[in-house]
C-alpha cells in the first residue's frame, strides 16, 4: 500500500470517527435520520463498486440486493429476533445475487449491465401482484428493535465494517484479480483465471453486504414498499457511485453522503432530484472523470504545485 | 520422442469463411515449432482453438493425451498450455510485479522448477519469470506505461508465470526493436533449452529460421508443408504462396 492510500484510508477513519462523535453536539434527530440514510447509501453505493467499479461490470440492479434485505425485514421482522434477521437479509440477498448472475455470467459488458436492470424491474412488478404477501403499493410495516440514535450507530457500524471488508478485498490478490477482469477479461483468462467465477463471487460479497444494509434500510424507514425497487434507487446508486469515483470503495461512499445531503437540502424541489443528480453526473464526468475521490489526489498536487511556485 | 501437443483434423468456419480446413500436427516434448504463413492464414485462429478461446466445428486437440478443445481457456492454462496475445493485452491498473503474481500456476510445468534450480534458493517464480526476460527491475512500475516491446515481454512473462509444459507465442517479434529482437530471442533459446515446448506464429523468419528445426506452413486454413526450414522452402505449394514462386522463402531464410 502507498503512502498516499494509506493516508486517505486513515482520513476515512478519522471521518467515521467523527461522525460517531457527532451525537454529541447534534440530538436534532432530522440530522441523525438524514446522516443515517447518507450512511445507507454509502453502503449500497460502496459494495456496488466491487463488480460494477473493480470488475468493470456496471450493475443498474444493485437495488435488488438491498430491497430484497429489506423485503426480508418486512417479512421476518415480526417473527425472528433482530439478530437473527440480519443473516436472513444477507442470505436472501445472496440467493438473488445466485438468481441475477447466473443468467448474466454468459454475457460480457453492456449485455451483462443491462440484464441487471431488468431484475429490479421485475421484483417491483411482483411486489405488486402479490399483495397478499407483500403489501402491494402499500407495502409492510416494520418496526424498528432501535431508537433513531441506535440506527444512526448501528448503520455506522455496518458502513465501517462494510468499508473495511471491501478495502481488505480491494488490496488483496483477489481484488488484483477483479480489476485484472476489469482491465481485460480474455487476458485475465490467459493467465489461468476463472473470470465467471469470480464475476459471481463479486455479485455474491456485494449482495450480502447490501442485503445486511437492507435490514436497516427497513428498520430506518420503518416500511418497506415496491419503490425499493423503482429505476429511480438503482439509478441513484449508480450516479453515487460514478460521482463519488468508482474502483476505490470510498469514493462512493463519499458520493453516497453528498448526494444524500445535496437531496436533502433540496427538499422543496423533490421532483427535480433526479435532475439535480444527474446534472452532478454530468459535470463530474466531465470536469472530474474520476469522480469526487481524485480530488484527494489533485488538491495535495495543487497544494504542493502551489507551494513551489511560492516566493520564499 | 512423445507427442505433447496433438492437432487432429481441426476444422473452424466463420459463418461462411473456412479459418481452418482439417489441420493436424503434432508437437513433442521439448519440440520448438514455428507456424508460418500469409495474414488471413488461420494461424491465429488455430491458437485461439488451441487454448479454448475458439471452439473448432470438427477435429480434436490433445494435450499429453489429455483432449483440451471445448474447455474453458483458464481451464486450458491450468492443463499447463499458455499462450500470448499478438497485441499485447496488459492489466493497465497492475504493476508489472502484480500482473506476473496474479497468474494461476499449473502443475503440468518443468520450466519454473527447471530456472529455479540454476537461480538462487527461495526466489518466487515471479521473480524468475521476470528475471528471465529482464523486467524485475521494473516489477513496480504500472504495466500501462512499458514500452511496446517491454509489454511483449511481458506478455512472454505473464503466460510463463503459469507454468506451462507448452507456451504458444502469437507473433512476439511483431513490432519491436533490433535490439528487443535480440532480447527476446535470447528469452526463446533460453526457454527452449531449459526444455519448455515452444509453439510460435511469425511473419518475419529470418530470426526463428536460425532457431528452429521445424516449420509449419498454413495458407488459406490449410496446412501446405510440415519440415525442416530447408525442406519447408524447397516445397512448390509454399513456393507458390509465397510470391508466386519466386523464392520467397529464401529471402526470409
Amino acid at each position: 500500500m502507498t503512502r498516499a492510500l494509506a493516508l486517505r484510508y486513515a482520513g476515512a477513519a478519522a471521518a467515521l470517527g467523527a461522525l460517531a462523535l457527532l451525537p454529541l453536539w447534534v440530538s436534532n434527530p432530522y440530522v441523525l435520520s438524514v446522516l443515517t440514510l447518507a450512511a445507507l447509501y454509502a453502503i449500497f453505493a460502496s459494495s456496488w463498486d466491487i463488480l460494477s467499479g473493480y470488475i468493470g461490470q456496471i450493475n443498474f440492479g444493485h437495488a435488488v440486493f438491498f430491497g430484497v434485505g429489506a423485503y426480508a425485514t418486512g417479512f421476518l421482522g415480526p417473527h425472528l429476533p433482530p439478530l437473527l434477521v440480519f443473516p436472513a437479509g444477507a442470505l436472501a440477498a445472496v440467493v438473488f445475487a445466485f438468481l441475477v448472475g447466473l443468467p448474466c455470467l454468459k454475457l460480457r459488458g453492456p449485455y451483462l449491465s443491462l440484464t441487471t436492470l431488468v431484475f429490479p424491474l421485475i421484483l417491483e412488478r411482483l411486489a405488486f401482484t402479490f399483495r397478499d404477501v407483500t403489501g402491494g403499493e402499500y407495502g409492510l410495516r416494520v418496526d424498528p428493535p432501535l431508537s433513531g440514535t441506535g440506527l444512526y450507530f448501528a448503520s455506522l457500524g455496518l458502513l465501517a465494517a462494510t468499508l473495511a471488508v471491501l478495502l481488505a478485498v480491494s488490496e488483496s490478490r483477489l481484488g488484483r484479480t477483479f480489476r485484472a477482469i476489469g482491465d481485460d477479461d480474455l487476458a485475465a483468462m490467459a493467465a489461468g483465471v476463472n473470470t465467471t467465477r469470480h464475476k459471481l463471487g463479486a455479485f455474491v460479497l456485494g449482495a450480502a453486504l447490501a442485503g445486511l444494509g437492507g435490514v436497516l434500510y427497513a428498520y430506518h424507514l420503518r416500511h418497506v414498499g415496491p419503490e425499493v425497487f423503482g429505476l429511480f434507487t438503482s439509478f441513484s446508486i449508480v450516479i453515487m457511485g460514478i460521482v463519488g469515483g468508482m474502483g476505490t470503495i470510498l469514493g462512493p461512499a463519499i458520493g453516497a453522503y453528498f448526494l444524500t445531503l445535496l437531496g436533502e437540502s433540496l427538499r422543496e424541489i423533490e421532483t427535480y432530484r433526479l435532475l439535480v443528480y444527474s446534472g452532478v453526473m454530468i459535470l463530474c464526468v466531465l470536469f472530474l472523470p474520476r469522480g469526487l475521490w481524485s480530488l484527494g489526489e489533485s488538491v495535495p498536487a495543487l497544494v504542493r504545485r502551489l507551494g513551489r511556485g511560492a516566493p520564499r | 520422442m512423445s507427442a505433447l501437443l496433438a492437432v487432429e483434423r481441426v476444422t473452424k468456419r466463420f459463418r461462411g469463411l473456412t479459418a481452418l480446413s482439417a489441420v493436424s500436427f503434432e508437437v513433442a516434448r521439448g519440440e520448438m515449432a514455428v507456424v508460418i504463413g500469409p495474414n488471413g492464414a488461420g494461424k491465429t485462429t488455430l491458437f485461439n482453438v488451441i487454448t479454448g478461446f475458439a471452439r473448432p466445428e470438427e477435429g480434436r486437440v490433445t494435450l499429453a493425451g489429455e483432449p483440451v478443445a471445448g474447455l474453458a481457456p483458464h481451464a486450458v492454462v491450468r492443463r499447463g498450455l499458455a499462450r500470448t496475445f499478438q497485441i499485447p493485452r496488459p492489466f493497465k491498473s497492475l504493476t508489472v510485479g502484480e500482473t506476473v503474481a496474479l497468474a494461476r500456476p499449473s502443475s503440468a510445468g518443468n520450466v519454473l522448477g527447471a530456472q529455479g534450480a540454476a537461480g538462487a534458493a527461495g526466489v518466487t517464480s515471479a521473480e524468475r519469470v521476470l528475471r528471465l526476460v529482464q523486467l524485475w527491475e521494473r516489477r513496480d512500475e504500472p504495466s500501462g506505461t512499458l514500452s511496446q516491446g517491454d509489454l511483449k515481454l511481458l506478455e512472454v512473462a505473464r503466460a510463463l508465470a503459469t507454468n506451462p509444459a507448452l507456451l504458444l507465442l502469437d507473433e512476439p517479434y511483431a513490432g519491436l526493436g533490433p535490439g528487443e529482437m535480440a532480447r527476446l530471442t535470447r528469452v526463446v533459446m533460453d526457454l527452449h533449452a531449459a526444455g519448455l515446448t515452444l509453439v510460435i506464429i511469425e511473419h518475419k523468419l529470418r530470426e526463428l529460421m536460425k532457431l528452429t528445426r521445424r516449420v509449419i506452413v498454413l495458407h488459406y486454413g490449410e496446412k501446405i508443408a510440415d519440415g525442416t526450414p530447408a525442406e519447408v522452402s524447397r516445397e512448390p505449394r509454399v513456393l507458390e504462396a509465397y510470391m508466386g514462386g519466386r523464392g520467397g522463402m529464401a529471402e526470409h531464410a
